[in-house]
């Protein structure tokens, strides 16, 4: 397993006497892409800000490296890059002078690649950036976060406002630097495909408490969807014998869901008469949906895929 | 990429690349010698993370699907005698067994499941001949 | 790991090439304008007095009466240049997210203070320049000790205004809270004089005139208006500078200007980031709007009331009417301050 590249641990953040994170603890291993998602308001941006060392703590550690952060921690952001709905771009600054601001900042400053982003962005240098829509302006964001070689790049909601064809030129870039230059990145969205596209690990943030974080291949286990096959149908014998699971039926096929191991639940089914009993893996999505839920969290217009 | 990956499946995407590559081999999509993607350039085609195409040409080297030749690139592997061999005769027969019951359920007979065989058989092999020209 | 943090990306120095970068372009209207303001009366005054060339009667009208009234427009110029280089930033130059790229905020409060300075000092040389050429030029050598002075007078001053207001816009955000107290700043020695001498009466003995004249020293404000308006009105031979312990004078400003440039970047420096959408970027800087209110309030009372006290008795008054008020004031503002409306501006994405 590789180290990681940021730990929080612990972490307490409260805004005007509301808590916006509580006792957060995380890590991001090195050279990982990891998906951070969470309704409106959960805190991803908050926690993001954390990392950055613009916010601070009301309790608890972020390092980043290994080094704890401080009051003022513009060395550490020497490695961090921020892409977000907010962005730092002055709207008075041409292009070119925003790029020159941005080169002589950062030290590792890859000036062909912004060039070549540039050209791919279709952008001119002369442009002014007040003068940019937000989905161009978000795509400059992104030709210099990928220019500045950062080893962590924060993505929040970097398609936001994209179209989709834009939007897959985008993506296509940054996995290509990313792959090129091993970077960690963290990348927030509410749409969970691309999540489970691009991120080998994922988290999930509900109301400031990170409910679970890990490999995806390993958070999609922590719940299992149980089929089993009842040839005389939901009888009452059959649901009195699954009352504690309360499956939802379609025919003759009763399904439940297991979190954690399936066995106790598999158990159940072949007690209760099912003539075979099949355990089917869940999508991300349906294991987000599951989780949510299970804290309370209801809405009309949810659906899968997106939050 | 002669295949697709659903991020939404629930099988893991690795998985799905590994099953798309041995796909394409096994349909002569590509054949023995053919160079595929780096690593990099298949995660950008694909808009995948690139961890977890690192992850599926491991498996595939590890299946000696693929010969990775450092410096040069990644390679469609000879077929050579699989070693594992008895073992995965084993997972094909459960997988002929599942057909039987699903065709249970369906209230196919066996013969009408034989038909059916074969014809997807013939298919596959057209669509093969047409690569292989 | 390739870290070298020499050269330009070396954060432990004061200035960041990249901020300061970044400080002039997005400011520069403001130390040119600035710049200009400072210097234009002072040419318009040489015009006037070396009457070169025809366009003096164009430009003396065009600028008006603005000569009359350079003391206080200068003071004023060099306050608002501390402010605006903040106000302007936060809310063009979106200073909050600009935080968020490899700078810390020494930086950012070092590249303002470089270039405000930079514009009182280049503002004061060119006209010290002008005036010694212009003297020379008719032939009086004797006045550019009298010159360099008063410049040097100018600048520190000046200096000392400015810092104070960029201190003051350190801790606060809302830009006519920030306006009202910087006047406060800048003019205490005055308000703690009209105190005092409401306590010892109107009468005109020696320590009265010793409290007057000790406040006058203290103040920036007064120091400009009682000395070195002269300059305006006339020539640089009528300023008699000797009057004053002109060391001492210097040094308490020196002192004034160490303490305004350490506090304002400590101040900025410890402000919580989502704090910087506030009015007070330190919630403890409402008890300076109670108080306020709570002092116009016993003012108005004893206005309205005629009282006929005199001295001590009067400041009691006051002070016991100020006092109840205060916490009243504080009850109305947080009653306010609960209401949604108030709340919509704390624009912190979550």
């Amino acid at each position: 397993m590789t180290s990681s590249l940021v730990t929080v641990e612990n972490l307490d953040k409260t805004f005007r006497g509301q808590k916006v994170l509580t006792r957060i603890d995380w890590a991001i291993p090195e050279g990982s892409i990891y998906g951070l998602i969470g309704s409106n308001g959960s805190g991803k941006t908050t926690l993001c800000r954390l990392i950055l060392g613009i916010l601070w703590p009301d309790s608890g550690l972020v390092a980043v490296g290994g080094v704890p952060l401080t009051l003022e921690s513009g060395r550490a952001r020497q490695q961090m890059y921020y892409v977000g709905a907010d962005s730092r771009l002055g709207p008075g600054f041409r292009i070119a002078e925003w790029a020159r601001y941005e080169e002589l900042m950062y030290e590792q400053w890859n000036a062909a690649r912004f060039q070549k982003l540039l050209k791919a962005f279709e952008l001119e240098p002369s442009q002014r950036i007040g003068e940019l829509s937000y989905g161009t302006k978000t795509q400059l964001q992104i030709a210099l976060a990928l220019s500045a070689s950062p080893k962590l790049l924060i993505l929040d909601e970097p398609t936001n406002g994209l179209d989709l064809v834009v939007k897959r030129q985008v993506l296509q870039l940054i996995l290509d630097v990313v792959s090129e230059d091993h970077t960690t990145v963290i990348f927030i969205s509410h749409l969970i495909e691309d999540v489970e596209r691009l991120c080998d690990q994922v988290a999930l943030l509900h109301r400031g408490q990170m409910l679970i974080d890990g490999p995806v291949d390993t958070v999609k286990k922590t719940f299992t969807r149980v089929q089993g096959f009842f040839p005389e149908g939901a009888t009452p014998r059959v649901k009195d014998s699954l009352r504690e699971v309360s499956p939802e039926w379609s025919g003759r096929m009763a399904a439940g869901v297991a979190r954690g191991t399936p066995d106790g639940l598999v158990e159940q089914f072949r007690s209760a008469g099912a003539l075979y009993v099949d355990v089917v893996d869940m999508d991300l999505a349906e294991v987000v949906r599951r989780l949510l839920e299970a804290e309370g969290y209801k809405r009309e217009t949810f659906h899968a895929g997106t939050l | 990429m002669w295949f697709r990956v659903n991020p939404q499946s629930s099988v893991p995407i690795y998985q799905q690349v590994i099953q798309g590559i041995r796909q394409g081999v096994a349909q002569g999509v590509v054949q023995a010698g053919d160079r595929l993607p780096s690593v990099r350039d298949l995660a950008v085609e694909m808009t995948l993370n690139p961890n977890t195409i690192a992850k599926a040409y491991r498996e595939l080297e590890r299946q000696r699907v693929i010969t990775v030749i450092q410096g040069r690139g990644t390679y469609i592997a000879d077929l050579e005698s699989v070693p594992d061999r008895a073992q995965r005769i084993g997972l094909m027969v459960e997988a002929i067994q599942q057909l039987l019951v699903e065709a249970h359920h369906m209230q196919m007979t066996v013969d009408e499941l034989r038909e059916l065989f074969h014809s997807v058989v013939s298919e596959w092999e057209r669509a093969k001949g047409r690569n292989d020209q | 790991m390739k870290h070298s943090m020499r050269g330009r990306f070396n954060l432990n120095g004061w200035i960041l090439p990249a901020v300061r970068y970044r400080e002039w372009r997005i400011n520069r209207s403001w130390y040119i304008l600035a710049c200009a303001m400072l210097v234009a009366p002072w040419f318009i005054q040489l015009y006037n007095d070396f009457e070169v060339g025809p366009v003096r009667t164009l430009i003396i009208q065009l600028i008006g009466g603005y000569g009359n009234t350079t003391i206080a427009a200068s003071t004023v110029i060099a306050g608002g240049l501390g402010l605006v280089v903040f106000w302007y930033d936060f809310s063009q130059g979106r200073l909050a997210y600009v935080l968020e790229g490899a700078v810390e905020r020494r930086h950012v409060w070092w590249a303002k203070a470089f270039y405000v300075s930079a514009t009182i000092i280049g503002a004061y040389v060119l006209t010290g320049i002008a005036m010694e050429g212009a003297w020379l030029a008719v032939g009086q050598s004797g006045v550019s000790v009298t010159i360099v002075d008063a410049m040097a007078y100018l600048i520190l001053v000046h200096l000392v205004i400015a810092a104070t207001a960029m201190m003051v816009v350190s801790a606060i955000g809302n830009v006519i809270y920030a306006a009202i107290g910087v006047v406060v700043m800048v003019a205490w020695p005055t308000l703690l004089q009209s105190v005092i001498e409401m306590v010892i009466g109107g009468s005109a003995n020696r320590l009265e005139v010793a409290v007057q004249n000790l406040m006058a020293a203290l103040s920036p404000a007064s120091i400009i208006s009682n000395h070195l308006s002269l300059y305006v009105q006339s020539t640089p031979k009528v300023v008699a500078f000797s009057r004053f312990d002109q060391w001492l004078i210097a040094l308490w400003f020196g002192v004034w200007l160490g303490a305004m440039g350490w506090l304002g970047q400590r101040l900025f420096q410890k402000v919580l980031w989502e704090r910087f959408f506030d009015a007070f970027y330190f919630p403890v800087l409402w008890n300076g709007v109670y108080a306020g209110l709570a002092l116009i309030t016993a003012w108005v009372y004893e206005a309205v009331n005629g009282s006929n006290l005199v001295g001590v008795n009067r400041l009691l008054l006051l002070l016991g009417i100020a006092a109840p008020m205060f916490f009243v004031w504080r009850w109305v503002v947080r009653q306010i301050g609960r209401r949604a409306l108030w709340k919509i501006r704390s624009g912190v994405r979550s």
